[in-house]
């Protein structure tokens, strides 16, 4: 009984649920009875439904069986179905370092620095853009996000965590 | 009633008014007809911008947005053959071909004209079904609302069309996630691990705002390339003959707009089916079309966009009388209800019915502004799916942000909402949807809530739940639901297999 290597990340996907259920069980019990009655019960029933979906990705008899059975469609079916967007996993870490970095430097220097460099530089080093249009957008952005949530909404942006150290 | 009606129409004439409403339809004409953004991503997005206002007028920036986004997506659905959001594909099948016969004026003029029209019946059922929704929500007494907050998540994972498994999965994720936080039938804070940020439970607005925009902008980013590759030098013209075909096919827009009220209000089955059935409809009704389907007919592009208009005001139902939302506009709509304090059911049937009818008005202004903007400004609209995505995902992933933040000042909803974006995007790589995990999150507390209420109503004695008529009812329903799929495969394999044998 094999995943094939096409599925393999969904299986992942699969056994990262199945690791936060399992936690989400263990966690409940150190709570009263009234208090993880309820939850318990809704975590009990999840675990047989991820063993079901991580059964229905294999390569056999009963893979096929079950997915059939949920989606009236064989594994290879589902397969044609699927999002055919190339995802290569070099591509997604990249991401998701770009919105990392945005999210730790709002945090160190808070939004109005922040907003200016990281629409500049996706603009300029994601987007090839000119520096002129990256400037642009920049400048552009920064100004909404000012305006609206400064100025009109009167909300006090994030100043970061430095601004708050040094008083 | 009509107090409140008159209530709604007033706060909706000042300009102030007038013009959220002209700004929220001109985002949601604008996210409506970008492939990819969509109105829950507007709605989402918008949320923060509610924070100082009244609730009517927040729900009038909402009302114009909802009643506008689907418009918008018609647009590209027959200028390029891509639908904006989901509920638009039926839109192509006839639509585009009518764009290639040089008759994309007169399908955008149908269209936009279905929309409006589909989304005022929409409104006026919504209307009729108020008086009689407060009798029905007296009927529910805790058993009955946990029996129907599980049967609301069953038939929105069954929606899941051929993920069932994926739909229950992402179901009870999502009512795990909803348990987060301080309970306040026992006042215990649970599954916090001992962070601050969790004691309050997990913030519904931005995890939306994670969920639906970053999530988005992250796909986007990883898919790459610009929204749409098609050419837009289309020319539009014979826009008033599409306006009158609408009347002249004035039977195929009525169904079109039951199929959308009638299924909108079926929590979680959404446009999109509807569409597709209105359509489907539409060419069993019409066996022999003066223009085959799918190749430019009129009536291809009326019924499907008088239904999914239509929706809006059926998928209200749930939402208001129960808390338990139709779609997931409706669901991130339930959000900014639940901000400005205003708890959907009873309550506020009896004593926001001002609330309600502004919304009943600001459907019904919005759903014919976006209509007009549309036959004015389709060819402009069109030019707006050939924006790069580099230039919307740095834009709308900051503005996301600042909205995350704004809610609380708490630097920590930056980092809820960042980490929904991953468990959104995942979402979307593996197909899981996120429409029911939204709605589980809303529903966690009051299904468990209720599922209490019930047992102390009872000392503890499971009979509660079937023992009363309703309650059964809705059980009875649930496992329907449930059963949906495997009836439909069955019933498949039987007409399959009584196909070959007449072979």
């Amino acid at each position: 009984m094999k995943i094939p290597e096409h599925r393999r990340a969904s299986a992942y996907y699969i056994l990262f649920t199945l690791a936060f259920v399992i936690l989400f069980i263990v966690t409940s019990y150190q709570y009263k009875l009234t208090d993880r009655m309820f939850p318990l019960l809704v975590g009990y029933v999840a675990l047989p439904l991820l063993i079901l979906d991580l059964l229905a990705l294999t390569d056999s008899k009963i893979g096929e069986k079950i997915s059939i059975f949920f989606s009236a469609k064989t594994p290879e079916q589902v397969d044609e179905d699927a999002d055919k967007t190339e995802r290569t996993m070099a591509k997604e870490l990249t991401i998701f370092a770009w919105m990392g970095a945005l999210v730790l430097g709002i945090y160190l220097v808070g939004f109005l620095p922040c907003t200016p460099i990281f629409v500049y530089c996706w603009m300029k080093y994601r987007g090839g853009y000119s520096i002129r249009e990256s400037c642009y957008l920049s400048i552009a952005t920064t100004a909404f996000v000012y305006i609206l949530f400064e100025l009109i909404l009167q909300y006090e942006l994030y100043p970061g965590i430095f601004l708050y150290w040094y008083g | 009633m009509f107090e409140a009606l008159i209530e709604g129409i007033v706060n909706l004439s000042s300009p102030h008014s007038l013009l959220l409403l002209a700004a929220g339809s001109a985002v949601g004409l604008l996210f409506g007809a970008i492939p990819g953004l969509g109105g829950t991503t507007a709605v989402a997005l918008l949320i923060p911008l509610t924070f100082g206002m009244e609730p009517w007028q927040a729900i009038i920036l909402m009302g114009g947005v909802m009643a506008a986004t689907s418009t918008g997506g018609s647009v590209s659905a027959i200028l390029l053959n891509t639908p904006g959001i989901a509920p638009n594909a039926a839109t192509t099948f006839d639509g585009y071909p009518l764009a290639q016969q040089g008759k994309a004026g007169m399908a955008i003029g149908a269209g936009a004209t279905a929309s409006a029209l589909g989304g005022v019946i929409g409104v006026i059922s919504l209307v009729a079904v108020i008086p009689i929704m407060k009798a029905i929500v007296l009927l529910f007494t805790p058993p009955e609302f946990f029996m129907l907050a599980i049967f609301g998540l069953c038939a929105i994972a069954v929606s899941s069309g051929d993920r069932l498994l994926q739909g229950l999965i992402t179901a009870i994720v999502g009512l795990m996630v909803g348990f987060v936080g301080y309970y306040d039938v026992t006042s215990t804070v649970r599954y916090d691990f001992g962070l601050p940020l969790l004691e309050d439970g997990i913030k519904l607005v931005p995890a939306l705002i994670g969920l639906f925009a970053i999530s988005e902008m992250i796909n986007l980013a990883v898919k790459g390339g610009s929204i749409s590759q098609e050419a837009s030098d289309v020319k539009i013209s014979r826009i008033s003959d599409g306006v009158k075909s609408v009347f002249k096919n004035w039977s195929t827009m009525i169904v079109g707009s039951g199929y959308g009220t009638f299924i909108g209000a079926v929590p979680g089955v959404g446009g999109t089916v509807a569409a597709f059935l209105s359509y489907s409809t539409q060419a069993q009704r019409d066996p022999s079309p003066d223009i085959e389907y799918g190749k430019g007919n009129i009536k291809g592009v009326i019924a499907p966009e008088s239904a999914n208009n239509a929706k809006d005001g059926g998928s209200l139902i749930p939402t208001l009388a129960f808390g338990i939302p139709g779609s997931a506009e409706t669901a991130v709509f339930l959000g900014v209800l639940i901000l400005h304090g205003i708890e959907p059911g009873q309550k506020l049937l009896e004593d926001h019915q001002d609330l309600v009818f502004t919304l009943v008005v600001a459907l019904t202004v919005s759903a014919v502004f976006a209509t007009l903007v549309v036959l004015a400004l389709a060819k402009y609209m069109a030019l707006l799916t050939r924006i790069s995505v580099h230039m919307l995902i740095p834009t709308v992933t900051v503005v996301a942000l600042v909205g995350a933040f704004a809610l609380n000042t708490e630097i920590g909803d930056v980092v809820i909402a960042f980490i929904f974006a991953f468990i959104g995007y995942f979402m979307i790589r593996f197909n899981y949807p996120r429409v029911t995990f939204t709605i589980a999150i809303v529903l966690g507390s009051i299904t468990e809530l209720s599922f209490h209420q019930s047992m102390l109503i009872s000392d503890d004695q499971w009979s509660i739940f079937y023992t009363r008529w309703l309650s059964v009812f809705l059980m009875v329903l649930t496992v329907l639901s449930l059963a949906l799929p495997t009836i439909r495969r069955k019933m498949k394999e039987r007409r399959i297999a009584k196909e070959e044998g007449s072979k």
